[in-house]
């Protein structure tokens, strides 16, 4: 998409860390080939504030990209691999007796780091998965009557097989509310897998690249987000698309009030990751199928379309007011 | 279809559809049938609760044909409306019992609204009307229910949308109602029904075979006066002539004359118009004695009835004239007069006795008459409703002599039979007598509780002249009507209600609706049409008029609703900044290039650029200054300035 025109007012104002923010985003793009959009919605949904679920069957680069996303951005990183005898406190951390102070003393849990990889969340079983999903919604951990912050910016990229896989706890729909966002990686094309395979190995291009931004600037942008400004007919546009998820029979049940606020952030998210300081109804659009893929039950004659293809749908029933 | 719950709703609705729509014809219909719909419908819900499977392919196909083979059994044949309002309820059974997907329900709603259509065909009133509206109210929510994607609605909610969708409705039926061109004849005629109407008069009489008349309440006809009406003791409404007499019954003349009457007019015409209810017999009832008619197709017979050339099965309106004092038949023929003086051989002796005793008493006819009368009048004859059964092989002797307690029809009788052994020509006529005068709408409305017999006797020079012989035991019969001749005990519930003054009154409100629905609603035909189109100034409205005119009028109604709802749900007003926008896109639009409804202002922009690259500078500024005007955060007037003078320019 183009969005060289909303550019080329003066009115608008340019974003003054655009140039670290591209900069960001092209490192990103080496690494993880043929994946622009997806990366930018990573991106967005970060800025958004909100959490971040990959789907998609292994070897597709889940991995790499929320790695890449903690090491260009300056963001301290803790994977977690998710298995069926993962316990909560493996995540959260555990209080061990200290015998020279006679106490208990917490020890802080992988989760307490800017970018959390929670690596295959569907093989823990629902009680471990439950206690990440708290802290997600949370941002603090409570152990022992004792709460504990989590670092700010937190971001939690989770990664999912697709769930019919055996051996696996599917999240339950009110727990995937709580994703922001979901994306799908997909095979790359086949000129960027030959490029995938003639050049280097992505984790060494991964421990060379350097971080183009920081996370205080994550932070900066975080609040700058919600600052974005969306007109009444933009939240028009918004609410129509909404009314419809609620009001048509493809719908098991429509978009939750929750669901349109998120859609409303990552719009603005996405109009900021564009340098622009209002939201139009194609940045709604761009980010809606990541937004809405994974709240929108579609009925059994719809069913079995992919999330992108019922996106697309919905946008096409819905004219801009 | 998706769950169990909403699937039972929709079976709950579909059942009571069912329930309201053949309802009222199961009364009508053999037992079987009830117990057969009460199964299928039974068993129907109880499968959708326990999830049984649908029944055996060939289990329905069976029955199927079984209930095909009872219904002709029943009625030896699947044509008529009777038999076929019955198949079509079992075959609704059938199709009842496979009911699984939308288009099943669907069929079967279709069929209930058939059903309750037919249900006018048996009883034209106007409570059929109302509980009609009732069934197709309960139909439309089932077939709503049952169309309807998603889940069910809650009962209120579709209840609302059903009566909108019926008061929406009702201006295109009455359109279809007032313009559907009727066409006079046979064509509209309702299919013959074996003997379900009742009337107060048959094509025999016997005197004495029945003790109690039951006096119904039942409307025969209406009369509306064109000018005054004629005195109650003129009132004799005349259907069957009776010549033939076996000793006990009177029939009609066996063989008709080819002859056709004609009345020579005398005296003030008397000129009225009658709606007549259903009899399924020809005849239709005029005042003595007709000259003219018209509104219906129909002759008059030698012995002055008016007869219709087909039954009359549906309510039928006509005008006629007659003339009360004409003389008839001044001279009769052999034929006529012969048949006028017939006697069985032997029957009756004592009364044949009698009237040769009087005969020769008196050589005057007139006299002989009037002393027949006073005889009638002074000897103790009773009038009553509830006389002894005559059950000897002479009744007019038993009830001359011994009973002495009888109705019209004895007297008529026992009178016609000593004139004749007198010598004198007479024959029985039966009709109605009186009517009562329904002070709300003036008309006269005849019951067949108002049937009657009277005689008719020959004179020499002076025809036919009515004797009624009931007159001269009960003369208040004929001057007040039949409630003041009979005691209380002998009376019909419907009757004693007429002696109340409220009730009275509110039966004669009732008759007044019960009137102007027949005249309206049921007798609303090729004449009521032509008349009401001409009122409103419509020269000569032809069926092709009507056919246009009715066309027209759909058409305008559709038109109009859908001009309403289009306002109703008017997309909101574009401010200026849109309107520019739109001109700008419809600008587009005209050279080729469509906008998608869902297509934002930057995408469209884009494809704009590049399929119009000639015009990429305005279309890149134009829409910019609508992305700022429209969804930027601040709006100056300047940016609106400079889209209205880009947008002047703007030829692509």
């Amino acid at each position: 998409m183009h969005h060289d025109v909303a550019q080329s007012r003066q009115d608008i104002k340019h974003v003054r860390d655009d140039a670290k923010l591209n900069e960001a985003l092209d490192s990103l793009n080496r690494i993880i080939l043929g994946k622009a959009v997806q990366i930018r919605l990573c991106l967005a949904c970060m800025m958004a504030g909100g959490h971040l679920l990959i789907e998609d069957i292994p070897g597709v680069g889940k991995t790499t990209l929320a790695h890449a996303l903690a090491r260009i951005l300056g963001l301290s990183y803790q994977r977690i691999q998710f298995t069926s005898d993962l316990l909560p406190a493996d995540i959260t951390g555990v209080s061990v007796f200290d015998r020279e102070q006679s106490a208990f003393r917490f020890h802080p849990g992988p989760i307490f780091s800017n970018l959390v990889l929670a690596d295959e969340v569907n093989r823990a079983t629902p009680k471990t998965q439950s206690a990440l999903l708290e802290a997600m919604e949370e941002g603090q951990v409570t152990a022992d009557g004792e709460t504990f912050r989590l670092p700010q910016p937190f971001f939690v990229v989770a990664t999912q097989n697709p769930t019919y896989q055996i051996g696996t706890f599917p999240l339950p729909e009110s727990q995937l509310d709580r994703f922001l966002m979901r994306i799908q990686l997909g095979y790359p094309g086949p000129a960027m897998e030959r490029e995938l395979l003639k050049g280097d190995d992505r984790r060494t291009l991964l421990t060379q690249s350097q971080p183009a931004v920081s996370a205080e600037l994550i932070q900066q942008m975080q609040e700058k987000v919600k600052s974005v400004f969306a007109s009444e007919a933009l939240l028009d546009y918004l609410q129509s698309i909404v009314r419809h998820t609620r009001e048509h029979t493809d719908y098991e049940s429509g978009l939750s009030p929750r669901a349109a606020i998120s859609l409303l952030r990552a719009a603005q998210a996405w109009a900021l990751l564009h340098q622009r300081d209002a939201v139009l109804p194609e940045d709604i659009q761009a980010v809606l199928p990541a937004v809405v893929g994974h709240r929108l039950r579609p009925r059994q004659e719809a069913a079995g379309r992919d999330p992108d293809q019922l996106g697309r749908d919905l946008l096409e029933a819905v004219p801009i007011p | 279809m998706d769950n169990g719950g909403a699937q039972l709703t929709r079976l709950g609705w579909s059942a009571a559809a069912i329930v309201v729509s053949v309802g009222p014809h199961l009364p009508r219909m053999p037992v079987w049938v009830s117990l057969l719909t009460l199964a299928c419908v039974a068993w129907r819900l109880a499968a959708a609760l326990r999830g049984w499977p649908s029944a055996w392919r060939w289990l329905r196909m069976l029955l199927a044909g079984m209930v095909f083979v009872g219904v002709y059994m029943t009625y030896g044949t699947i044509n008529g409306i009777e038999a076929g309002s019955a198949l079509l309820v079992v075959m609704m059974n059938m199709k009842m019992l496979e009911t699984a997907r939308r288009r099943d329900f669907q069929v079967l709603m279709f069929i209930c609204y058939f059903l309750v259509m037919a249900q006018m065909l048996f009883e034209p009133a106007m409570w059929t009307l109302a509980y009609m509206v009732l069934s197709v109210f309960v139909t439309t929510v089932a077939l709503l229910q049952v169309v309807r994607e998603g889940p069910p609605l809650p009962p209120r909610e579709a209840g609302m949308l059903v009566s909108r969708m019926l008061i929406y409705a009702t201006p295109l039926m009455l359109a279809l109602f007032l313009l559907f061109p009727r066409i006079p004849g046979p064509f509209w005629a309702m299919p013959t029904r074996s003997g379900s109407a009742s009337s107060g008069l048959d094509d025999q009489m016997s005197p004495g075979s029945i003790n109690a008349l039951s006096l119904s309440d039942d409307v025969a006809f209406r009369v509306t006066f064109d000018n005054e009406a004629p005195p109650p003791r003129l009132r004799y409404w005349r259907g069957p002539v009776f010549h033939q007499f076996d000793g006990a019954s009177w029939r009609e003349a066996s063989r008709m004359p080819m002859w056709r009457s004609q009345v020579s007019p005398r005296g003030t015409p008397v000129r009225y118009r009658i709606t007549m209810e259903p009899h399924d017999r020809p005849w239709l009832l005029a005042l003595d004695y007709p000259d003219s008619w018209s509104g219906v197709r129909g002759y008059l017979t030698f012995d002055y009835k008016l007869v219709a050339r087909r039954p009359v099965e549906q309510l039928t309106s006509y005008e006629v004239v007659s003339y009360p004092d004409a003389v008839v038949d001044p001279d009769i023929s052999e034929w006529v007069r012969s048949w006028s003086l017939q006697l069985p051989e032997g029957r009756n002796p004592r009364t044949v006795e009698m009237a040769q005793r009087l005969r020769s008493r008196y050589t005057s006819d007139r006299e002989l008459v009037s002393a027949v009368l006073d005889r009638f009048n002074q000897e103790e004859f009773v009038y009553t409703l509830r006389p002894p059964s005559l059950i000897g092989g002479h009744p007019v002797d038993e009830f001359m002599f011994d009973t002495r307690r009888g109705f019209c029809e004895h007297y008529a009788s026992s009178f016609t039979v000593l004139m004749r052994a007198a010598g004198i020509p007479a024959r029985v006529v039966t009709g109605y007598q009186g009517g009562q005068f329904n002070p709300i709408n003036g008309q006269l409305t005849v019951r067949q509780s108002d049937a009657h017999a009277w005689a008719e006797i020959w004179l020499p020079g002076e025809g036919w002249v009515r004797h009624d012989p009931t007159a001269a035991v009960a003369p208040e019969r004929i001057e007040r009507g039949l409630l003041d001749a009979v005691p209380t005990a002998d009376a019909a519930p419907g009757l004693i209600f007429r002696r109340v003054p409220i009730l009275q009154s509110l039966s004669e409100s009732w008759d007044a609706i019960d009137s102007a629905w027949n005249e309206w609603v049921l007798g609303y035909g090729p004449d009521q049409q032509i008349a009401l189109l001409r009122n409103l100034g419509v020269g000569n409205p032809d069926w092709r008029w009507l056919v246009a005119a009715m066309a027209g009028t759909l058409a305008a109604l559709l038109t109009g609703l859908a001009a309403w709802l289009a306002w109703r749900y008017r997309p909101p007003r574009l401010d200026e900044v849109q309107r520019l926008y739109k001109s700008f896109v419809d600008r587009l639009q005209k050279s080729g290039l469509r906008r998608e409804p869902w297509e934002g202002p930057v995408d469209f922009c884009q494809r704009a650029v590049r399929l119009k690259p000639a015009h990429e500078g305005a279309i890149r500024r134009i829409t910019t200054s609508y992305v700022h005007l429209r969804y930027g955060p601040t709006r100056s007037e300047a940016e609106l300035d400079r889209m209205r003078k880009l947008l002047r320019s703007f030829r692509p």
